[in-house]
């Protein structure tokens, strides 16, 4: 086993920072979608206008996704944190 | 919707330009998001504290999800300068067909007043000529009363008097009439002269805003990390890497196309006539573009499966767009296509910055220059050359044609006919008997307002001060005067009036007076001429000298430098995807 070293704090902190961070991709996803749809009515014509509102419509969801991932992946890190403070705390107890 | 108004032929192209550049704004704001998003992710990975086998997991995982998040902004950002660049071409165009169809409106007008005109000056010279038969017969009755004369009359005198002052007024009123037809004809052509150049505007326009609709469609389909499913990004083992989860994609339809044509195809029957057109000559424009390009760059960067196209979308775009305006021209010369439209000798020489800079969306120029070219590029002059000289194809057609199915032996087989390209091309017959002329185009259902009916003595006068020609002598020309037998010629009265427009001849220009005329002409002018006559296209440059069987290459400006030149105007987006993608 690879040596460990860990500092919790830092851990339960930088989860709460890439869990807002997920957020913000999940918002970027959002605006995304909304400038595109606008885009895509204004193009004048059907078939570009369709093709513009496709690219939005599925790079709002990639993005989302990847928000979605970033905020899990953050819930990790702060998981991960507490599971080494709570090991360092609880089961080393006489 | 904005636009969409039409009159005559020329429509308004559809679309809000205001609507589509605050969309663009939205994306560029929502491109900073996601480069906050990876400053945050920076951040975290920068703060942590923690070193084992799990740390080195979150750091490969963070780190995956932050270069996602920092490509997707930069794909952002060239998608925003896509869509502004189309509403740039959408919002000129749009101009250009609103002041295309004021211009034909009020041409349509002048050409209902000069028609209105013409039939009452007819009218009225039918009415003169009546008076001066009526007058004639008066004064004949007067004449033959010889007695009445002999006699000193003096009753019989005045009534002769009184037809002779007759006669002569309705002799005036002849000439008035006849003059105000002239005046009228002249300016009827006219009006149909800014009636085509409008619609030929309109047209513009309308092929602008297609052009630029098949290079969004391509930024929409092609370019960037496009999900190749909704909701997935395009390489799994990038998304994998990420911790998102794939649905699996669904079964591709088959399609025999190539990506290209799909991409074309997806704008539909609007799509560039000349890709149309080239994909129906054998050996046709396809395999002219797979195979021109030693390099390979070009062809590269129109391949979307080439990660470097992902990063740079707007290039990409660019050239769909010069393909869609040059696609003639590279079946013609695969070749030379390839190295004159990515501008070959500053990529070799390794001028990438002027390379970039040359590469200019055609579908703008053609708007904002409005086909002046003063901000032209290598490639748009390219096009234009290319484009007259298949004019001047369609025009030898046309020719040919008209005077293939003329009804008697005289016009079909020693008359000489020219013509410009097109249904309302202007038409011209050698001699100088127009009526004739125009009996014999309307038996063979051609228009006969078309016909060009400048006399030998106005072809003569107009080469001597227009082209400093001198019209020399012929042994037909008795009884007329010196010069008239070459000055009957057809090619001549369709130059002198518009030595822009490419010209169609059954038999090549006379070396004697018209092949040194039409030089003088273009030197004078210092406009190329085109001429197309059995033995090939003639150019006669601007500058004097004279080609026979030329290529777009050869034309005035073509193989100029126009180092620095943007298109001003359009200036903006779609210049930075182009250069910030780089060569």
């Amino acid at each position: 086993m690879p040596r460990i070293q860990v500092d919790t704090e830092s851990l339960t902190a930088g989860g709460a920072q890439q869990s807002a961070a997920g957020g913000q991709a999940l918002e970027a996803a959002g605006e995304l979608e909304a400038a595109i749809a606008a885009a895509a009515a204004a193009v004048g014509d059907a078939g570009a206008g369709g093709a513009v509102g496709d690219w939005g419509t599925t790079w709002a969801r990639s993005l989302a996704a990847l928000g979605d991932a970033t905020a899990r992946t953050g819930g990790n890190l702060s998981a991960a944190g507490m599971a080494y403070r709570d090991t360092d705390e609880g089961q080393m107890r006489y | 919707m904005a636009g969409g108004e039409s009159y005559g032929g020329i429509t308004v192209p559809k679309g809000e330009p205001g609507a589509l550049e605050a969309s663009a704004g939205r994306l560029v704001a929502t491109a900073g998001l996601l480069q906050s998003v990876s400053g945050h992710l920076n951040g975290v990975l920068g703060a942590l504290s923690w070193f084992g086998p799990a740390s080195a997991q979150h750091a490969l995982l963070t780190g995956t999800q932050n270069l996602m998040a920092s490509t997707s902004s930069t794909a952002l950002i060239q998608q925003a300068s896509v869509i502004n660049g189309y509403a740039e071409v959408l919002q000129a165009a749009q101009r250009q067909a609103r002041r295309a169809i004021e211009r034909a409106k009020d041409a349509d007008k002048r050409i209902d007043q000069a028609e209105e005109d013409i039939r009452q000056a007819v009218q009225d010279q039918a009415s003169a000529q009546a008076r001066i038969v009526g007058a004639q017969a008066a004064q004949m009755r007067v004449f033959t009363s010889a007695v009445d004369l002999l006699a000193g009359n003096a009753a019989a005198a005045a009534a002769a008097d009184l037809a002779a002052a007759e006669e002569a007024d309705a002799r005036r009123d002849l000439a008035a009439a006849e003059e105000r037809e002239r005046q009228a004809r002249r300016r009827l052509e006219q009006a149909r002269e800014d009636r085509r150049e409008a619609q030929q505007d309109g047209l513009d326009a309308e092929e602008a805003v297609t052009i630029a609709r098949t290079g969004l469609i391509a930024a929409a389909q092609g370019a960037g990390l496009l999900p190749t499913q909704p909701g997935g990004p395009a390489n799994p083992a990038f998304a994998a890497a990420a911790g998102i989860a794939l649905p699996k994609p669904p079964e591709p339809e088959e399609d025999d196309r190539n990506w290209i044509e799909r991409r074309l195809d997806d704008v539909g029957t609007a799509a560039s006539w000349t890709w149309d057109q080239a994909k129906q000559v054998p050996g046709g424009v396809w395999e002219g573009v797979t195979g021109m390009y030693e390099g390979g760059k070009f062809l590269v960067e129109l391949n979307p499966t080439n990660p470097m196209n992902w990063m740079n979308p707007g290039r990409t775009i660019e050239r769909y767009q010069q393909l869609g305006a040059a696609g003639q021209f590279a079946w013609e010369n695969p070749g030379e296509f390839g190295k004159a439209l990515i501008n070959y000798e500053d990529l070799a020489a390794g001028r990438y910055g002027e390379w970039a800079g040359n590469l200019v969306p055609d579908a703008i120029l053609a708007v904002t220059t409005g086909g002046a070219g003063t901000a032209a590029t290598r490639s748009a002059r390219m096009a234009k050359a290319t484009n007259t000289l298949a004019d001047a194809d369609r025009a030898f057609v046309r020719a040919t044609e008209i005077q293939a199915k003329m009804p008697s032996r005289d016009f079909r087989l020693d008359k000489t006919i020219a013509a410009q390209p097109g249904d309302r091309g202007g038409i011209s017959i050698s001699g100088e008997i127009f009526s004739e002329q125009g009996r014999m185009l309307d038996r063979v259902g051609e228009d006969s307002s078309l016909l060009k009916t400048q006399s030998s003595a106005e072809v003569r006068e107009r080469m001597h001060t227009v082209a400093k020609h001198e019209t020399p002598p012929h042994p037909f020309d008795a009884p007329n005067p010196d010069g008239w037998y070459y000055g009957v010629h057809a090619e001549l009265r369709l130059l002198l009036d518009d030595p822009k427009v490419p010209v169609g001849v059954t038999r090549p220009p006379c070396p004697q007076n018209c092949d040194p005329g039409i030089q003088s002409l273009a030197k004078s002018l210092e406009q190329d001429i085109l001429m197309r006559s059995p033995q090939g296209p003639t150019l006669y440059r601007g500058d004097g000298t004279v080609i026979s069987n030329p290529s777009p290459k050869d034309f005035s400006g073509v193989n100029s430098r126009w180092p620095g030149v943007l298109w001003g105007a359009g200036g903006g987006a779609a210049g930075l995807a182009v250069s910030g993608g780089g060569p």
